[in-house]
């Protein structure tokens, strides 16, 4: 038995929110399932607070700017998250990084996945922040509900 | 390779920074001619940006100057502006802050010492790489940089760029189980903390014996981190308001950074000049830790930095732990003031140093001028001078790719927040 782990990345204000907004509204649905365990983090690597098992699955949404219309949401595996230079550096350590050192500590990359949603530099994302917001909630949601029956209550 | 060559060595961008920065090296008869760290980021004018701001808008925005040690900008500046308003922070407020920096100071060294420092000292290219040989330290390490981060969490509402710090003290007050929380996983860790130390005393640090002046803050009581007077190893003891008048800033051709020097001559601030100044203040338990190691503080060896880091997470953990001990919210978490004109002066410790900060607010409170000096800056003149006599201990007649790479690991035992990334030296050497 597992448990699924649903971290939003992001910050209070501007499209980077969005991956707390999306953890609050993820948060009412898994209300009544302690199996899954949702985190609103202000940086990535703030999940290490935790002990993960290596039946556990991991997931993480955040804001990205990849070149997709705005608003559309992609949910990536590990090994499909784009291999530019991570960034590390005394201010901070990015997701491409995070997920690494995961993998890099022996937790399973197949059980990682990243829900990216994209940004706009412009406003037009606000308009469609509810759509986004539902995209990307429905995509983590079908892929918790395929392992709904081997996820446990945690103590 | 003849000793006697000369190069000339161009690091043009050093890339990947937090910051912008390159190295340049002249090296004649087999000497170093000149050596700059060339820092030719643009200023981010910030002491121009709070011009016309009220004390709340400099304590938030003085935090966005860092990403890492935005505390530090908090506490510097709350300091310096109480100073001006006359308010006595309660002993409540006090401790609290106190606990709210010690968070800071674990995750940023946990952060140093794990993912920049060691991949040098144990041959990797990269913290990923080195979890694969060391998943229990890299996972230790990520474990005390996130309880860092959780105690700034608690205090200001978020790790990045906290906005609990108000004039007089706190916006609101932790919950006794928010603390109690807090202190579990404080608790749970302080093991690791201590076994950090033993481990970071086994890497194979080079032998750097050099001759540096230390400066920190200096407390009757306790290790400083917010209070305190500044000290040097060489006799300096003054308090915040007179720091100008011994510490002079100017600028370089090569650095849009101002350099600072004290009676002339560079000078370290940072973990190990803390602890060199300040060893005599460390609880028992983390004393005796450090003499397993059999190493000793005051160290004239640059690279025991990767140490004293060590040792000031173990100090941190166990000062949160002391001061949250039989933890009461404040009903009054923060003190009335009113705002009025005059100077205010602050100096707190940032994890990489002292941290000053001078404000000058008109009578509604408003800044007309201000100054802020960071350690970074003050460790550049430092850092060249470091860097001519390392690599020529380190030999000169050694490959570009050798000093290159000596080169980083010398600048980034600094954790400079100008040039923090792992690898980000893009090298060329011209030969004559």
């Amino acid at each position: 038995m597992s448990r699924v782990y649903i971290f939003g990345i992001g910050s209070p204000f501007g499209a980077d929110r969005i991956g707390w907004l999306a953890i609050d509204q993820l948060r009412t649905h898994f209300a009544d399932n302690p199996g899954v365990i949702l985190d609103a983090l202000s940086q990535p690597t703030d999940i290490f607070i935790r002990t993960f098992e290596a039946t556990d699955r991991i997931i993480f949404i955040d804001a990205m700017i990849s070149g997709r219309a705005p608003s559309s949401v992609d949910l990536f595996t590990a090994r499909q998250l784009e291999s530019g230079a991570p960034r590390v550096s005394s201010h901070g350590i990015d997701l491409k990084t995070t997920v690494d050192l995961l993998i890099g500590m022996d937790f399973p990359a197949d059980r990682i996945r990243v829900c990216g949603i994209e940004m706009s530099s412009d406003d037009s994302l606000q308009s469609m922040l509810d759509d986004a917001l539902y995209a990307a909630c429905t995509r983590v949601t079908a892929f918790v509900d395929q392992y709904a029956g081997s996820i446990c209550a945690v103590k | 390779m003849s000793q006697g060559r000369d190069v000339d060595i161009h690091v043009p961008v050093l890339a990947r920074v937090e910051g912008e920065g390159a190295l340049d090296i002249r090296i004649r008869d087999g000497r170093i001619d000149d050596i700059q760290l060339r820092i030719y980021e643009p200023p981010r004018l910030f002491e121009k940006v709070l011009e016309g701001r009220n004390g709340q808008d400099v304590i938030d925005i003085v935090a966005r100057i860092c990403g890492i040690c935005p505390v530090a900008y908090q506490m510097s500046a709350v300091t310096a502006l109480e100073s001006i308003f006359g308010v006595q922070p309660t002993p409540w407020v006090r401790a609290m802050r106190r606990v709210m920096y010690c968070g800071e100071w674990i995750q940023s060294h946990s952060l140093h010492i794990h993912l920049l420092a060691a991949p040098d000292f144990l041959g990797f290219n990269s913290a990923p790489e080195m979890a694969t040989r060391y998943p229990n330290e890299v996972r230790r390490g990520l474990r005390l940089q996130a309880i860092g981060n959780e105690i700034i969490r608690t205090f200001g509402g978020r790790s990045v760029h906290p906005v609990g710090v108000c004039v007089g003290g706190f916006f609101h007050a932790p919950t006794v189980e928010a603390i109690a929380a807090l202190r579990e996983k404080i608790r749970a860790s302080l093991d690791d903390a201590h076994e950090l130390i033993r481990w970071t005393a086994t890497l194979p640090l080079p032998d750097d014996q050099q001759d540096f002046t230390s400066v920190s803050l200096r407390h009757s009581v306790d290790y400083p981190l917010s209070e305190g007077r500044i000290v040097s190893d060489a006799g300096l003891n003054i308090d915040a308001t007179q720091f100008a008048q011994h510490f002079i800033e100017h600028q370089v051709p090569h650095s849009t950074a101002l350099h600072a020097h004290l009676d002339g001559r560079p000078y370290l601030v940072g973990p190990l000049a803390r602890l060199n100044i300040n060893a005599d203040h460390l609880p028992a338990g983390i004393v005796q830790t450090l003499q397993e190691t059999g190493i000793a503080f005051p160290s004239k060896n640059m690279f025991h930095s990767v140490v004293a880091r060590a040792v000031e997470i173990a100090y941190a953990m166990t000062e949160a732990l002391r001061l949250t001990e039989n933890y009461q919210p404040s009903a009054e978490p923060y003190v009335a003031h009113t705002v009025k004109a005059g100077t205010g002066y602050a100096c707190t410790e940032a994890p990489r140093g002292i941290l000053w900060h001078r404000y000058s607010l008109d009578e509604n409170g408003h800044v007309l001028n201000s100054a802020i000096v960071p350690p970074t800056s003050q460790n550049q003149a430092r850092i060249e001078e470091d860097l001519k006599n390392a690599l020529t201990k380190f030999g000169l007649e050694k490959c570009d790719d050798a000093l290159r790479k000596h080169s980083e690991i010398v600048i980034r035992n600094y954790d400079p927040c100008i040039s923090c990334a792992t690898h980000f030296l893009t090298f060329r050497a011209e030969r004559q």
